[in-house]
């Protein structure tokens, strides 16, 4: 493994409670090195199952987080000066597709569409990136893949992908776990009781059930880890939830009252 | 604000019986009058009037002396609240019930406060249906139950499979924190939805046996979902506190000691018959799914409680605490159940459309009419079976919207909320979007890349490009969004279980839309349509592009009426065209429908949603996105045919403001 990309390997196992076949099916799609895509909520998982994933393929993992300013050179780099003069960069994707790496692309939505299609040479038979401004041509590194991470969210009717960068990509679909396992993951995360985070997966499952109705999205695992620690460290739970959970969520002060609601229902 | 004329009012008076109290009342109903917003609200307090009889001739004076006052603090559906929690707080003692209308009691105060700042279920609708929902895990409509008589019994929730009916009000003596007092009711009945078998048959069972069978359940299902819900264990509590003192050995007070010792799980009470209840109910905790073994507990409490001679009353009984419901969701006695009248009076969530009847009858004035003539059209049809248009087939009139003769209706928004989201939606995606502009002759910061480029160009002994500044800026192209409105017969159609029709919402809808975006009005145009056969497609353009929204504009959308058909193609092509004129290259039609196209003239159910169809395409070929939100459940099969996968089934017509202003910016956007 080339040294620039041997820093992105994973040492440590990252803890992954699987919900379902995720683990086979991506094994099986990397062996092909088809592009993934994750499709699911905020916090649900995605992330941390892309480096579970990296780790256990013993790969390095590139990740990028999109956004709506990132432009092309983001991605593939660009020429910078130096004392002797122009030198060329690669962004991190070169980088993940010259040396061999899974390259994660979080929320690919987000970046504008004349971003995403410089993708689409790399994620058909061809498996190329061509780098314009450099006048080369990298062929991809056999170990490499590209995953991007995708939120449905609501009616996506303006930011969504193009038809022709969505049939490019395998998918695999994410929901927060059910409640045993994600009390579970919460108690091992925050490292608190089973007990506690019972409770805050409950509280969760009744604000995911405002979704569309209220909330533009229910209250995420993430979330849950975040309170349960507060938690943990002798914050009361009130409290915890609300700074870690209820508040971020919305502004709304009709949601914060039948949100607080829950979580006296739980918390005695 | 209207105003009945006096004759009328006159007239209105003659159904209050003392003469006395209408005496008073006709000299006092002019000053009434600054307190009485609608005249709706007008009635509501003659109605009120008329139902004083219960009262003393005193009392009924003394209150009328006092209507100045009171409506001052109060509306008049809280100032009956307020005489009913005295009546009830007063029961058997006539002077103090005089003292209290008298504002003499310190009750009459309490209440009076209580009832000023707003303790109604349409104060907290919104969180409490939020809370509804999220506990049920599903959708759980909370409408509003209102008190029909002043004297009758206090009223309980009713719970049906999908909804629940919460009484309009609870008293002041029901405890002071209604919003606790009505989320312990939601609970309650989630509990009962989730844990109770529905509709039992009474068969024989005594009302006796029912009331104290009905009150194990209350506490079997308290008890499983407080299992892994703690905390509503304490909510319910904070509701028994008053049976706690309670000694007496009437059925009431017994039932109420029964209910409080059952939820406390303590069996300390003096009662022989209490502490038996106990006993068995915690017996049978080792499985508290078995409904038979508790149903037993209440057949054996029931039977002791016949042979303690202990008087029942079942007219006059209630369950307690406030927050129970009144059982009936258990039983099924039998006949079929009449629905509870309360239903026609209904409260709408969201979006509240009233109607206020026009006196003066005119349309004149203030709201100028956007199109002074008629102007008719020409239009294509397409026949799909030879897969041909049919040349001119269709006449499309443009009419101005009629002001007068329909009853005015008055939107107003109680939920905030709806406001609120849709400021803050329209907020965070900023309608007139401001944008960095890149690689600008000038500016204030750098552009990194255009700044490298124009390095690596010196470097390299090239001419360098010198624009290498960012600027913010605004999008150029402005979108322009045309919202076309079904105007058919069927959107007068009432939404089953509330008082307004599919129309009143899409109007509400379009309206708080309207409020919301503000500036961005100008890039929006309102229109609507219906058909009477192929000669006669009306079309009004209700609120055109470049044309502020304002009191005038909202006139008209109000006037609108559901008539006739929906012949969707010709709408849609002179839409498109009206649309195109407009500058900027980014042109949508919003589509808002509640049915499938159809006309009187056409017999072919594919006819229309072919040519609806073809319509959409001839848009597309002409750069203009259409999208279709539509109210009908079951539109799936033919809405995906006319406009592909840009289209959105609301199937909760509360959300459709929501939805159409999420539908709208994403629009804006695209
Ligand atoms: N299956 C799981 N196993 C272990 N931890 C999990 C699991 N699901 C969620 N988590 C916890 O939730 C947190 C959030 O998950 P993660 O960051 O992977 O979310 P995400 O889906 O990538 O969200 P986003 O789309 O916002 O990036 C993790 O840090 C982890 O603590
Ligand atoms: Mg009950």
């Amino acid at each position: 493994m080339h040294g620039i990309v041997e820093q992105y390997l994973i040492k440590t196992e990252p803890y992954y409670c699987p919900s379902g076949k995720e683990i086979d099916l991506f094994k099986s799609a990397y062996h092909l090195r088809l592009p993934m895509m994750l499709k699911g909520p905020t916090g649900c998982g995605k992330t941390r199952f892309v480096e579970y994933m990296a780790w256990l393929l013993k790969k390095p993992l590139i990740t990028v987080a999109c956004n709506e300013d990132m432009t092309a050179s983001d991605l593939v780099g660009r020429y910078l000066l130096d004392p002797s003069g122009t030198v060329w960069h690669d962004g991190p994707l070169t980088t993940a597709v010259r040396y061999g790496a899974i390259c994660y692309l979080d929320e690919i939505v987000e970046a504008r569409q004349d971003t995403t299609v410089i993708i689409h040479p790399l994620t058909d038979a061809r498996r190329i990136l061509p780098l314009d401004k450099k006048g080369e041509i990298v062929h991809a590194h056999p170990d490499f893949q590209l995953v991007v991470s995708y939120n449905p969210g609501y009616q996506s009717i303006s930011k969504d992908l193009k038809q022709s960068t969505k049939q490019r990509f395998g998918a695999i679909d994410f929901y927060y776990p059910d409640p045993e396992h994600e009390a579970t993951i919460v108690a091992h995360e925050a490292s608190v009781g089973h007990e506690v985070a019972a409770k805050l997966v409950g509280i969760a499952a009744k604000s995911r059930a405002l979704k569309g109705r209220g909330l533009e999205e229910g209250i995420s695992t993430r979330m849950l880890v975040y309170a349960a620690a507060l938690i943990r460290d002798g914050m009361r739970a009130m409290d915890a939830c609300r700074l870690a959970m209820t508040r971020p969520i919305t502004d709304d002060e009709a949601l914060h009252k039948a949100l607080d609601g829950f979580i006296e229902a739980h918390f005695a | 604000m209207q105003v009945p004329s006096a004759g009328r009012e006159e007239a209105a008076l003659e159904g209050i019986q003392d003469p006395l109290v209408r005496e008073q009342l006709a000299r006092k109903l002019p000053a009434l009058r600054r307190h009485l917003g609608r005249a709706e609200e007008h009635r509501a307090l003659l109605e009120l009037c008329e139902e004083l009889d219960e009262l003393d001739a005193g009392d009924r004076l003394a209150l009328v002396a006092n209507l100045d006052y009171l409506l001052e603090r109060l509306s008049v559906d809280a100032l009956r609240r307020w005489i009913i929690t005295g009546m009830r707080a007063c029961e058997e003692q006539p002077e103090r019930l005089t003292r209290y209308l008298r504002l003499e009691d310190e009750l009459a105060r309490a209440s009076l406060a209580f009832e000023a700042s707003g303790n109604g279920l349409e104060t907290f609708r919104a969180p409490l249906q939020f809370y509804a929902n999220g506990l049920a895990g599903r959708p759980l409509e909370l409408k509003n139950r209102r008190n029909a008589v002043l004297n009758g019994p206090p009223l309980r929730a009713v719970i049906t499979a999908n909804s629940l009916l919460l009484p309009e009000g609870y008293s002041i003596v029901d405890g002071t924190d209604h919003f606790r007092l009505y989320c312990a009711a939601v609970a309650h009945a989630v509990a009962h939805l989730r844990f109770s078998p529905m509709h039992q048959d009474a068969g024989s069972l005594k009302p006796m046996s029912i009331a104290i069978i009905s009150l194990i359940e209350d506490a079997r299902v308290e008890y499983l979902l407080a299992l892994d819900h703690p905390g509503l264990r304490r909510l319910w509590g904070r509701f028994h506190a008053p049976a706690r003192n309670e000694t007496a050995l009437t059925f009431r007070a017994l039932t109420r000691r029964l209910a409080c010792a059952l939820h406390d799980g303590r069996v300390e009470d003096e009662n022989y018959w209490v502490n038996k209840g106990v006993q068995l109910f915690r017996e049978r905790l080792a499985d508290p799914y078995d409904y038979r073994a508790f149903r037993e507990i209440g057949s054996i409490l029931a039977n002791d409680l016949g042979q303690m001679r202990v008087r029942f009353n079942p007219q006059q009984y209630v369950p307690e605490p406030a927050y129970c419901d009144d059982n009936s969701f258990l039983w099924n006695f039998g006949e079929p159940q009449p629905p509870p009248q309360q239903q026609e009076q209904l409260f709408v969530q969201g979006v509240r459309v009233e109607r206020v009847e026009r006196e003066d009858g005119g349309g004149e004035g203030g709201a100028g009419t956007l199109v002074e003539v008629e102007q008719r059209f020409s239009y294509p049809e397409w026949e799909y079976r030879t897969q041909t248009e049919r040349q001119d087939w269709v006449t499309l009139i443009e009419k101005p919207v009629q002001l007068g003769g329909s009853p005015r209706i008055e939107v107003t928004i109680p939920r905030h909320r709806v406001r609120q989201s849709i400021f803050s939606l329209i907020k965070a995606n900023q309608l007139s979007r401001s944008a960095k502009l890149r690689r600008q002759w000038e500016g204030d910061q750098l552009d990194l890349n255009g700044t490298i480029a124009a390095l690596v160009d010196y470097r390299s002994g090239v001419q360098p490009d010198p624009r290498v500044f960012t600027k913010p800026g605004r999008h150029a192209p402005k979108p322009s969004v045309l919202v076309l409105l079904d105007l058919s017969e069927s959107t007068n159609d009432r939404i089953p279980g509330r008082y307004d029709s599919v129309l009143d919402v899409a109007k509400g809808a379009t309206i708080v839309l309207c409020e919301a975006i503000g500036e961005a009005a100008e890039r929006f145009a309102v229109h609507g349509f219906s058909s009477n056969g192929r000669h006669e497609v009306e079309y009004f353009r209700v609120k055109d592009f470049d044309e502020p929204f304002g009191e005038a504009q909202a006139q008209r959308v109000l006037a609108l009426r559901g008539e006739h058909s929906t012949r969707i193609g010709a709408a849609l092509r002179h839409a498109c065209g009206l649309v195109s004129e407009q500058p900027g290259d980014h042109k949508v039609v919003l589509v808002v429908t509640d049915g499938e196209p159809s006309d009187v003239d056409v017999f072919d159910r594919d006819y229309l949603i072919e040519d609806a169809a073809m319509a959409v395409r001839v848009l597309r070929g002409r750069g203009v996105i259409s999208f279709c939100l539509t109210l009908d459940p079951k539109a799936k099969g033919y809405v995906s045919r006319i406009f592909g996968n840009d289209f959105l089934i609301v199937d909760e017509l509360v959300e459709l403001p929501f939805h159409l202003s999420k539908a709208f910016v994403k629009l804006l956007n695209r």
